[in-house]
């Protein structure tokens, strides 16, 4: 129970610091929100939403691309959060320090990026109201959407996470990797299905795909199909359980072998 | 209590570091010095002490623990790695020492009502408010041996810390190290080249050679006796 609490002590530190970070440096924040509206922007231009529409028998098109969008960015934020955080806490020599925590280090990066992601809900909540205002949908419509995604990137944010540990899992051994997890986010987002419908079983393997499909079906008034769901839970719990599994296997090689020091 | 370790061998890689490391370490308020030439193997000892890396061969433990010395270490040292890192760049030195307690489970305020009150006695009060990356780098070892030192546990290991530090601040340091000896009860581990400061709070010498201990000497040394026992060693 102390142990439960002390966790919950860490995250409360890691959002009020976040916070923080947020506020003091305004410029960052606001050129985050520049880098998703921007991204956002391309995938609604660049794609054919009324084309997706087409595919699932409906006009919500552009509402169903969000969805996708959604559910990719706050994806890629755990995987690159994760990723990146390893990456510069190697090359800071804060990992060092850290790995003396009560917690293993998985842990932290995990509520770390629980703690970021609340704030690019922010910035995404932000780009959905302004992209209603401009009558794609309702707003209504967008916060159905937005608290759908909510809930079911919780469970696929474990698998998004689990890749991060991968990648950290190689920046610990090779060390720079990040521009790796860059170029895997872009190849999510044309392999997946944000702009389009699942075409292809492989495409399942990667952690949102399942989520954007219930989602989806959700809004067409299907419900949530009990297979799909179990595959989307199963596939999420697998990358996690993998990622956890390298990345421990890595520290516990560098701290038997390494030195934590030359990155 | 002490701290033994048992044929303790360290590689990096293929690259042998330290072995036959074999020592017990009183846990007794003490100032303990790490000498040597670079690349003998100080900060490596002093990484094994916190727990952060673990021996390639042979044993670390608390003499009257039974648990994994690593798990020991996580709770009851902190460790101060050298230059200008260790520290959160975008933090100030009290959301940094927010940001370690609550990683080891510390009270977070009693964290920073200790920064503001060891911050006094080091001279570095008007600084507690500036981001880390903004702190000159004799500042910056500063702020990293408060944050370290602040977090109250029994065994402090600090990695050069005089490196950087001008003439005021390294007896600002030497007089702080007295203090978490003689007020605290701290036991301090220093890795140093720096012989003016040893020899003003060190009691107990590892003289370190080629990855072994060479020379244990448990009584304090004037600095002329410190570097001639140094240039017999080392010539």
């Amino acid at each position: 129970m102390k142990k439960i609490k002390k966790l919950f002590n860490i995250f409360g530190v890691q959002l009020y610091l976040e916070l923080k970070l947020q506020i003091r440096y305004v410029n960052s924040a606001i050129s985050s929100l520049v880098l998703y509206a921007g991204a956002f922007l391309i995938v609604i231009f660049f794609t054919n939403p009324a084309q997706l529409g087409q595919a699932y028998g409906t006009k919500q098109g552009v509402l169903f691309t969000i969805v996708g969008f959604l559910f990719w960015s706050i994806g890629i934020a755990s995987l690159g959060g994760c990723s990146n955080g390893v990456e510069t806490d190697e090359r800071t020599g804060l990992l060092e320090s850290e790995t003396q925590s009560l917690f293993p280090l998985w842990v932290l990066y995990f509520i770390q990026t629980l703690a970021e992601n609340l704030f690019v809900w922010i910035y995404l909540l932000i780009i959905g109201l302004v992209a209603s205002f401009f009558s794609m949908f309702t707003v209504a419509e967008l916060l159905k959407a937005i608290l759908l995604t909510f809930a079911f990137s919780l469970i696929s944010n474990l698998g998004m996470f689990g890749i991060g540990m991968i990648f950290a899992s190689g920046s610990i051994r090779f060390k720079r990797m990040g521009q790796w997890a860059t170029i895997l986010q872009a190849l999510l987002l044309m392999l997946s299905n944000v702009y389009f419908p699942v075409y292809n079983a492989f495409q399942e393997v990667i952690p949102y795909v399942g989520g954007i499909e219930i989602v989806r079906q959700i809004f067409l008034g299907h419900g949530v199909s009990l297979s799909k769901l179990m595959l989307f839970i199963v596939v999420n719990v697998i990358w996690f359980l993998l990622g956890i599994l390298i990345f421990n296997y890595c520290i516990k090689k560098e701290r038997k072998n390494g030195s934590f020091d030359a990155f | 209590m002490a701290i033994v370790f048992d044929q303790v061998k360290k590689n990096y890689g293929k690259k042998p570091v330290l072995h036959d490391i074999n020592i017990k370490i009183p846990l007794e308020p003490t100032v303990i010095g790490l000498v040597g030439p670079n690349g003998v193997g100080k900060s490596t000892m002093l990484r094994l002490l916190a727990g952060v890396l673990e021996p390639t061969k042979g044993t670390i433990r608390n003499d009257q623990t039974k648990g994994s010395y690593f798990k020991w270490a996580c709770l009851h040292t902190s460790f101060v790695a050298s230059g200008e890192r260790g520290l959160m760049y975008r933090l100030n030195t009290l959301e940094n020492g927010m940001y370690f307690s609550s990683l080891k489970g510390i009270s977070t305020k009693r964290t920073e009502n200790n920064i503001r009150k060891m911050a006094q006695d080091f001279n570095f009060s008007n600084e507690l408010n500036t981001f880390f990356q903004n702190l000159s780098t004799g500042l910056k070892k500063k702020a990293a041996i408060l944050v370290g030192a602040a977090m109250g546990t029994e065994v402090l290991l600090l990695d050069e810390p005089s490196n950087g530090l001008d003439i005021a601040a390294q007896e600002d340091l030497a007089s702080f190290i007295l203090d978490l000896k003689n007020k605290n009860g701290n036991i301090i581990f220093i890795s140093s080249h720096d012989t003016q400061m040893l020899s003003g709070v060190v009691d107990h010498y590892l003289f370190l050679r080629d990855g072994q201990i060479e020379k244990n000497i448990e009584h304090k040394m004037a600095e002329n006796d410190l570097i001639s026992e140094y240039r017999g060693i080392y010539k």
